[in-house]
């Protein structure tokens, strides 16, 4: 399950934030700012090769959005278009 | 030489620390995760030379017998208020682009001010040579990607920027403690 591949990764990322996360936990209680914010995406985008959206990522509320966001753009990844991403 | 400064202006370099530091942190941090085999290097050298440049802002601080304020506010945290969460290494480098022209602008303008301590004046004229280096190979890639996918993306990026950032650069100079220091050197 993705979901559950996401969750063991923001946990393993961001160890000391959140030992009770789940897919309804907020994005705030996770991060606590845009050096968090773009570490996690960096993380998710290299190992789901992902392009980001930004429209579609400001969006991201909760940890069912990332995976939500994970599931309709990975492999999207395109190599002419390598700073679209981290 | 008399090593005292005002509070409003130990407040302003200790700004100047702080957002090095974030600069330093964030490109650490990406240079770190970064699957871009050819930015890893560039990444990693500019983390390096923004954390000095904290690191010469410490010691100018200390040079000046201070110890640098905690300022949790910085060009950065202002940017992302203003502009959202970066979600590329194409906003990461535009922002970063737009940001260090201000900089060097901004350090221009500060080194013109009468009655500036030396060790002031010495690391501020540091700076302003250091982030040429920034400026540059930002600038290059940023061509690069534009030769590659046509201009539009970066030059409408590039436009969104410039308006944050005047904002932003407005509502930091409207900080009272910045604010007194311009008009105490004025």
């Amino acid at each position: 399950m993705i979901e559950q591949e996401i969750l063991k990764i923001i946990k393993d990322s961001f160890p000391s934030k959140n030992t009770e996360i789940n897919l309804d936990t907020p994005l705030e209680e996770i991060i606590y700012d845009s050096m968090d914010f773009i570490e996690l995406i960096a993380i998710l985008s290299s190992k789901y090769k992902l392009d980001t959206d930004p429209k579609k990522l400001n969006k991201i509320k909760n940890i069912k959005d990332i995976s939500d966001y994970i599931i309709d753009n990975s492999k999207t990844k395109n190599s002419d278009q390598r700073l679209n991403s981290f | 030489m008399n090593n005292k400064i005002s509070e409003q202006e130990l407040y302003i370099l200790s700004f100047y620390r702080a957002s090095e530091l974030a600069g330093g942190l964030l490109f650490g941090k990406i240079a770190f995760h970064t699957e871009i085999d050819e930015l890893r290097i560039p990444l990693t050298r500019h983390a390096a030379e923004e954390v000095e440049h904290g690191w010469l802002w410490t010691k100018a601080i200390m040079d000046l017998g201070l110890v640098p304020l905690k300022v949790t506010e910085t060009y950065q945290s202002e940017y992302g208020k203003e502009f959202g969460m970066p979600t590329s290494l194409l906003e990461i480098l535009c922002l970063t682009q737009v940001l260090e022209k201000r900089v060097v602008q901004h350090f221009a303008e500060h080194l013109k001010k009468p009655n500036l301590h030396p060790v002031i004046a010495k690391t501020l004229h540091d700076m302003v040579e250091d982030e040429t280096y920034h400026l540059d190979w930002i600038k290059k890639k940023l061509d690069a990607h534009s030769e590659k996918n046509g201009h539009e993306e970066v030059d409408l990026l590039m436009k969104r920027l410039h308006e944050v950032d005047e904002i932003v650069y407005n509502r930091i100079m409207e900080n009272q403690k910045i604010k007194g220091y311009i008009k105490q050197h004025d």
